[in-house]
């Protein structure tokens, strides 16, 4: 008799959003990363196994499919609710190393984090890190690159620094 | 530009430090004050954070919000991403993300039949689609995959894409009036479904050229995607456009939208459409003049459709890459490239591929002004494509290949491939014989007039790519 092939969704649903290890772990890093209590989170991993039905074509990496359409979420209500000024228990302070255990996560998360603080510098302070770090220019040749007095790059600079930390810590 | 100020070291300075670019004495200084400044310290670790994070985005090439802080006109249905409501109505529970798993799996093994609806009479794909129940979630699953599934055949069917999309759109029509059913709307809203048919016929439409309609069905889709707060379909969404706006000369929006659809992308990982949506911000980047910053995208994305298989982007890849080199005057280069990809190419598994990556290279050679290398270069192209029977692809390649004899000074040898030609023509009736009958006369005589010969040759070409539309439906 011939076995059944599994769709790829429903293989990565039993794999990722069925398996109870995998479960805990995801609330937890809502809890501990966001603040997000256990409740919504569960409402939040349903939401995601929607989500990958919807998309199962375009999923490449199922984990790392899984875990960014759960931080997207997660960050979502967040900032809503930081709109709405009801914002959850902050995460212990010390936490944050242990919120995601898999290193791909940690990946993610940090990268997405960075990308989501990018969109909050200005365009200039966008065109200098480009220079810099993109195109391997040193910063009195970033200025010259966005025209600017290298005695203005350092203000850039540095009040683009402030900005990612924040949006990073 | 202070190093440390009011007593504390500035970010700028503590980047400066970390990226090693310090003299020894301002190095000194910060080093001392860190060690004693708790402040400072706590900065630093987090500017070696944001300076490591940064550096990772670069090594993954990774895209940065555009730098020029570029924005499309207001009122532009694609000027910005919409806001996405967080917390739908419906609460979903574990049970209904159990029967949504069942419902999809369903939907899925049902795509078959209905792409083979598709392929029969118009009335067979109409009475299908009537079928289908739009309460049953299954039903919505199907028509959400159906679409993708379609999209795979766009090159060689773009008039059966065109009606199934056309097809679908009516059939949802059909039941907005009737009211969805919550659970089903839940799991797939009607308005995802809407997107998925005008993202499908939106993209036909570029791909035939018909930019108008091509506009129309992705503003929709665009707007249908907003609804139901697709983020990586409004992405893909936002790809397709910026491939429409480069080819209606406006490379700069196109350059906007795509990076913005790349940004997307990356983040959910989707690396193969990533590579697509480079090429198409190379090809935004070249129109706009930045065929150094278009040769960068190009190159990169090669070895990723390498990897996954993707010839037929493989091949679109290194053609772009090759004509952007030969813009830059980098002939050698473009020619490495193209021997590159003809040894990895299989002649057997992807003969059309050959013949295209043989004709990019005939290209390159003819506009570098290498006349006699092109025309060999044609004319291997055009029998690859004879061999494939891809007739308009052929004649395209010897009409090329027939200026490039004449501009090379061996008249003798591009009358003879004219004559070859003619008789062609008048066996399938593929051209105007009037058109060829003054391309004889244009390259005859003491001084060819290459200048009426071009002209002729894309009166031909425009005429040839016509009958081959016409011809694909």
């Amino acid at each position: 008799m011939e076995l059944e092939t599994p769709s790829p969704a429903r293989s990565v649903v039993e794999a990722v959003l069925l398996d109870p290890n995998e479960r805990s772990k995801l609330i937890r890093y809502a809890r501990v990363r966001f603040g997000i209590d256990s409740d919504t989170a569960e409402d939040l991993l349903q939401e995601t196994a929607l989500d990958l039905l919807r998309q199962q074509s375009l999923v490449r990496s199922p984990k790392g499919f899984v875990f960014t359409v759960f931080r997207v979420r997660c960050s979502r209500l967040l900032r809503k609710n930081v709109a709405d000024r009801r914002v959850f228990a902050p995460a212990e302070p010390g936490t944050r190393q242990r919120a995601s255990e898999s290193s791909d996560s940690q990946a993610i998360d940090s990268r997405l984090a960075l990308q989501e603080a990018l969109e909050e510098v200005s365009a200039g302070c966008r065109k200098l890190l480009r220079a810099y770090y993109f195109e391997g220019r040193s910063l009195r040749e970033a200025a010259d690159v966005t025209a600017r007095a290298y005695s203005g790059v350092w203000r850039t600079i540095d009040r683009c620094l402030k900005k990612l930390r924040q949006c990073l810590a | 530009m202070p190093g440390v100020t009011e007593s504390h070291a500035t970010d700028f300075a503590l980047l400066r430090y970390t990226a090693g670019e310090l003299d020894e004495s301002e190095r000194e200084q910060i080093h001392r004050h860190v060690e004693s400044c708790e402040r400072c310290r706590v900065a630093l670790n987090e500017i070696r954070r944001v300076d490591r994070g940064l550096r990772e985005l670069a090594d993954a090439r990774l895209s940065l919000p555009d730098e020029k802080g570029l924005e499309l006109p207001p009122g532009d249905p694609f000027e910005k991403r919409p806001h996405f409501p967080v917390w739908r109505a419906e609460r979903v529970t574990p049970a209904v993300a159990d029967r949504a798993l069942a419902a999809s799996e369903r939907g899925n093994d049902g795509v078959g039949s209905l792409l083979a609806a598709a392929d029969g009479p118009p009335e067979e794909l109409a009475q299908h689609l009537g079928g289908l129940s739009l309460a049953d979630p299954a039903s919505r699953y199907l028509l959400l995959y159906a679409p993708e599934a379609m999209a795979c055949r766009l090159v060689d069917e773009p008039a059966n894409c065109l009606r199934f999309a056309e097809e679908m759109l009516a059939r949802l029509r059909s039941e907005s009036s009737s009211g969805p059913s919550s659970e089903a709307e839940t799991m797939v809203p009607l308005a995802m479904l809407a997107g998925q048919a005008h993202l499908l016929a939106g993209q036909t439409s570029n791909w035939t050229g018909e930019l108008e309609k091509g506009r129309q069905h992705l503003e929709a889709a665009y707007e249908s995607f907003s609804e139901s707060s697709d983020e990586v379909r409004l992405a893909l969404t936002e790809y397709h456009e910026s491939q429409r706006r480069s080819f209606a000369g406006k490379p700069a929006e196109g350059l906007l939208l795509i990076r913005r659809a790349v940004r997307t992308l990356e983040i959910y990982g989707i690396e193969d459409f990533v590579a697509r949506a480079r090429v198409a911000e190379g090809i935004a980047l070249s129109q706009l003049g930045r065929d150094e910053e278009a040769v960068a995208c190009f190159r990169a994305v090669a070895p990723v459709f390498e990897s996954h298989g993707l010839w037929k982007n493989y091949v679109s890849a290194v053609n772009s890459l090759g004509t952007s080199l030969g813009r830059l005057g980098r002939l050698a280069e473009a020619r490495r490239e193209y021997s590159r990809a003809l040894k990895k190419v299989s002649r057997e598994k992807y003969p059309a591929l050959l013949a295209f990556t043989r004709h990019g290279l005939a290209s390159l050679l003819f506009s570098a002004g290498r006349y006699a290398e092109a025309a060999k270069a044609f004319g291997q192209a055009g029998a690859l494509f004879q061999d494939l029977r891809q007739v308009g692809d052929a004649m395209l390649s010897w009409l090329y290949e027939i200026e490039s004899w004449a501009r090379s000074g061996d008249a003798a040898r591009a009358l003879h491939r004219l004559e070859i030609f003619r008789a062609e023509v008048d066996r399938r009736e593929a051209l105007d014989p009037f058109i060829v009958r003054q391309l004889g006369e244009a390259l005859s005589g003491r001084e060819p007039d290459f200048e009426k010969a071009a002209e002729l040759r894309r009166r031909a070409e425009e005429m040839l790519r016509e009958n081959l539309k016409a011809a694909s439906g």
